[in-house]
């Protein structure tokens, strides 16, 4: 009897143990999280009031304001509105004050981020524990933890860029180029790592179009895979700067953005040792062994899938090149100042910790592909099941 | 059937995960960072983010938005650091000196300049000029550190009851408001 019982609790951990630790995970977070709005004001670092009072001119007017209420007012209301609108229209929805409202998205939209991150790196990777092994380490980030706490625009970028790469890698290019018109409109940094990474990995996909055609002119979707790729990846590129160029001419007048204050007196902070440890140490740790591990194991067949004897793992060559794409693309950005030329390239050096914050969630998925590295090392068993 | 490695890997496994958690949330200690004087604190979530958590404002400013709103026109003006005017802008969308996005303001450096200085001068002919200047009808005094974009700086607070210049209009623990008299 007593057998049976044990037989059953066994058999009922084996089917959920999975999705509850995924639930504890976000529990996790939201215990962290809950002081957002555990107070009469939310956390206010970060000019998060002054996004609320745009959202709150727009609830009161019924129209977006078009000249700003920041440093004296009365000039051109610059800043993107997708983020903003997106409080307004739950705030509407519900009748609860914008302020409340942006401190319960934000507790939200950090629980989508970890959805997103773990979806992004089992696709990546085509394991499930991958996935959770990166919602475990969204845990562990000093600096995502710091930028997913303050109700501010980025915290729905840190959500679209994920969410857009998901679907370049899927070749969903329709949605793909939505996800880019949505963060073209949610924030100007986050709308720079995009094309960014989305722009290597087109230039990636190039190199290997152009190596694939010299190796084997004969094996034509060797070459022609690579090639709807990059056309494909071109939709969220031209997308997301027609977008925000649009924009520009609607709030400016102009494309010149070249003499805007943050432009001009190059805000942002470098990126020392102290401060790229934020990305948590524990996470670096694991990072280096994840990418060692992608370096290692991506197969260069398309469609790799996991055996299905034995539950696996599978890196195909899409995911590769976005993988590094996105890192590259992030560190050069996080390193801008290093990298390029003084203050006379274009708008850098500009915003380095800002754009850290989206290397970070590279890291962190490299870190649950780490942390998979090691636990398969050690052969646990309970990897070599589908959860 | 999985033999007695088996669960002993496992536990091994749920073990080091509570550690980390541990270490991330619970655990104080600090590294030293190779190369700097610096050292990296753990537990390193709660020590890197507690902090971000920080509000600036005080209840008191809090409540003080209610009189703003029924007290002020639109239109008006503060002279406010950047948290107060933020709180400003947020509750009552009235505009300051500061605060707020800078990206396209005309010479938000000087307006930075002005509110420091008006914050910080012992001169109350000093801080009434500027504040005409940058068109302000009212002045918002924090009771704690403010801060317009240079340092964080209490000020002296006395040169505002100089009533040939400013006229205290509203006081709590938290906060007074002068008006800038014309």
């Amino acid at each position: 009897m007593s057998e049976l019982i044990d037989d059953r609790a066994l058999a009922f951990i084996k089917k959920y143990w999975f999705m509850a630790t995924l639930i504890l995970i976000i529990c996790v977070a939201l215990w962290y999280r809950g002081d957002v709005i555990n107070n009469f004001i939310i956390p206010t670092y970060g000019n998060t009031m002054y996004h609320v009072g745009v959202e709150r001119e727009t609830i009161q007017t019924g129209y977006y304001p078009q000249t700003e209420i920041s440093y004296g007012g009365g000039f051109p209301n610059f800043y993107v509105p997708a983020y903003r609108l997106l409080i307004v229209s739950m705030s509407v929805a519900t009748g609860i004050d914008p302020m409340v409202m942006s401190g319960l998205m934000t507790i939200l939209l950090s629980v989508f981020i970890i959805l997103v991150m773990f979806t992004v790196a089992y696709r990546l990777s085509n394991n499930l524990y991958v996935g959770l092994f990166t919602a475990f380490f969204f845990l562990m980030s000093p600096d995502i933890t710091i930028y997913t706490i303050r109700p501010l625009p980025e915290v729905l970028g840190l959500f679209m860029v994920p969410f857009t790469l998901y679907f370049v890698l899927q070749k969903n290019w329709l949605i793909a180029a939505v996800g880019a018109l949505i963060t073209a409109l949610t924030h100007q940094m986050t709308l720079l790592v995009l094309v960014s990474v989305i722009g290597l990995y087109l230039l990636f996909q190039l190199i290997v179009a152009a190596w694939s055609f010299y190796k084997d002119r004969q094996d034509r979707e060797n070459y022609m895979g690579p090639i709807r790729t990059v056309l494909g990846c071109l939709a969220p590129i031209i997308v997301a700067c027609l977008t925000y160029g649009l924009w520009l001419m609607y709030t400016m007048g102009t494309l010149d953005i070249l003499g805007i204050a943050q432009v001009v007196n190059h805000e942002g902070n470098q990126v020392d040792l102290p401060l790229f440890l934020r990305t948590g140490v524990f996470v670096l740790f694991f990072f280096v062994i994840g990418i060692l591990f992608v370096c290692m194991r991506w197969q260069s067949s398309q469609k790799a899938i996991p055996d299905n004897k034995e539950y696996g793992l599978s890196i195909s060559r899409d995911s590769a090149l976005l993988i590094i794409a996105w890192t590259i693309a992030t560190l050069m950005l996080t390193f801008n100042d290093k990298l390029l030329f003084g203050n006379k390239f274009l708008i850098f050096p500009n915003f380095m910790d800002r754009y850290l914050t989206f290397f970070v969630q590279i890291a962190i998925i490299l870190a649950g592909f780490g942390m998979y590295a090691l636990l398969s090392a050690f052969d646990l068993d309970v990897l070599k099941v589908k959860p | 059937m999985a033999g007695i490695v088996d669960y002993a890997k496992h536990a091994l496994v749920i073990l080091m995960f509570i550690l980390l958690i541990y270490s991330s949330y619970f655990m104080g200690w600090s590294l030293s960072i190779p190369g700097t004087t610096s050292t990296y604190l753990f537990p390193e979530v709660k020590a890197n983010a507690d902090a971000w958590y920080g509000r600036v404002v005080t209840q008191g400013e809090m409540n003080a938005t209610a009189w703003v709103i029924a007290n002020t026109n639109k239109s008006d003006k503060f002279v406010a650091d950047i948290f107060g005017a933020e709180l400003i802008m947020g509750m009552t969308d009235r505009v300051s000196t500061v605060g707020g996005d800078w990206a396209n303001a005309p010479d938000p450096v000087k307006v930075m300049g002005d509110t420091n200085t008006i914050y910080t001068t012992s001169d109350p002919q000093v801080a009434y000029n500027l504040s005409v200047e940058d068109h302000c009808q009212w002045v918002w005094l924090p009771n704690r550190d403010t801060f317009s974009g240079y340092d964080w700086v209490y000020g002296d607070h006395d040169k505002f009851n100089d009533t040939q210049y400013f006229q205290l209009q509203y006081a709590n623990p938290d906060v007074q408001i002068y008006k800038v008299l014309t």
